[in-house]
């Protein structure tokens, strides 16, 4: 493979994760930016007639939260907040209309049917809870899996913001996971020193001793992995 | 009201969906003040910043091979 088509292999793997990691927050994507928007239309400090038009249209555009659970409790007090300055705004001496009125009867009616949050405990005070749950089963380790991938990057950050913690240089941190890897047989920590490694070589680093480090512990931790 | 903060990581968010990738990174860097220790962030974030570099070295390769390609031509 040359260096173009790992690269390019490199952007195909990377857009394809982004695409899906963001895809799985669609929901959450698609309220954030409603709540966004509508923020930045009560931010505007624009006539009243053009606010009210704007929250108008925004009210009608996502009536549908009113009726599924599109919305959870958290984002619904946030929305509740932005709808009850609006609601202040609009209501300033000067500003009656039908129009305004509309509008602000409208943000009742939403206000009222929003989500609550609810602050009570899920269980009366001094009841005793206990936790069951059935037997232990083997779980499938499909690492073609992009849900197994992506816990593996989650893990790969925790792993990586423990060992840089403190640090200013990639390298350092690098020189520690490679010892991680050569000593512990830490797989995860083998997997992350190639990555960076490679990171460094594509931004010009001189990194062929940390490769040498990276195949002595990876031939360790094969070996390790044919005598247990 | 949103903060600053939570406008970039949403705006970042939706550069993403459009695959603007630049967008996506200028509000990362934007949000990160605030986010720097959320690690769906960092992964998101990080694997943005890796991607526009690939790309930034896949062009100059293209850029390469085309002058390489253009000197044959010239000079036969």
């Amino acid at each position: 493979m040359t260096k173009t088509e790992s690269l390019q292999a490199l952007e195909n793997l990377l857009e394809s994760f982004l695409a899906r990691a963001v895809a799985l927050k669609e929901n959450r994507l698609s309220v954030l930016s409603g709540l966004n928007r509508l923020d930045d239309i009560a931010r505007r400090g624009q006539e009243f007639t053009v606010l009210a038009d704007e929250v108008g249209d925004w009210l009608a555009e996502h009536v549908n939260w009113l009726n599924g659970p599109a919305i959870g409790a958290a984002d619904a007090n946030r929305l509740k907040e932005i709808l009850g300055n609006i609601s202040e705004e609009l209501e300033l001496p000067g500003r009656e209309s039908k129009e305004t009125q509309k509008i602000r009867f409208e943000i009742e009616r939403w206000q009222t049917k929003l989500p609550v949050e609810t602050k009570e405990p899920a269980w009366p005070a001094g009841q005793k809870i206990v936790l069951r749950r059935g037997a232990e089963a083997m779980e499938e380790n499909d690492t073609g899996s992009v849900t197994v991938f992506m816990e593996k990057l989650k893990s790969f950050i925790g792993l990586w913001e423990g060992v840089s913690a403190g640090r200013k240089h990639v390298l350092s941190a690098l020189d520690d996971l490679l010892k991680s890897a050569y000593l512990q047989h830490n797989q995860d920590a083998l997997l992350l020193s190639g990555f960076i490694i490679y990171y460094l070589r594509q931004n010009g680093y001189l990194v062929e001793p940390y490769v040498k480090r990276l195949k002595a512990a990876e031939s360790l931790i094969k070996k390790g992995e044919k005598t247990t | 009201m949103l903060s600053e903060n939570e406008k970039a990581y949403c705006q970042a968010l939706m550069a993403l969906k459009w695959k603007d990738y630049r967008k996506a990174v200028e509000n990362f860097e934007k949000a990160a003040a605030n986010f720097g220790t959320n690690s769906e962030f960092n992964l998101l974030y990080q694997s943005t910043r890796l991607l526009m570099q690939v790309k930034q070295e896949l062009a100059g390769a293209a850029m390469r091979n085309q002058s390489e390609a253009k000197e044959l031509i010239i000079n036969g």
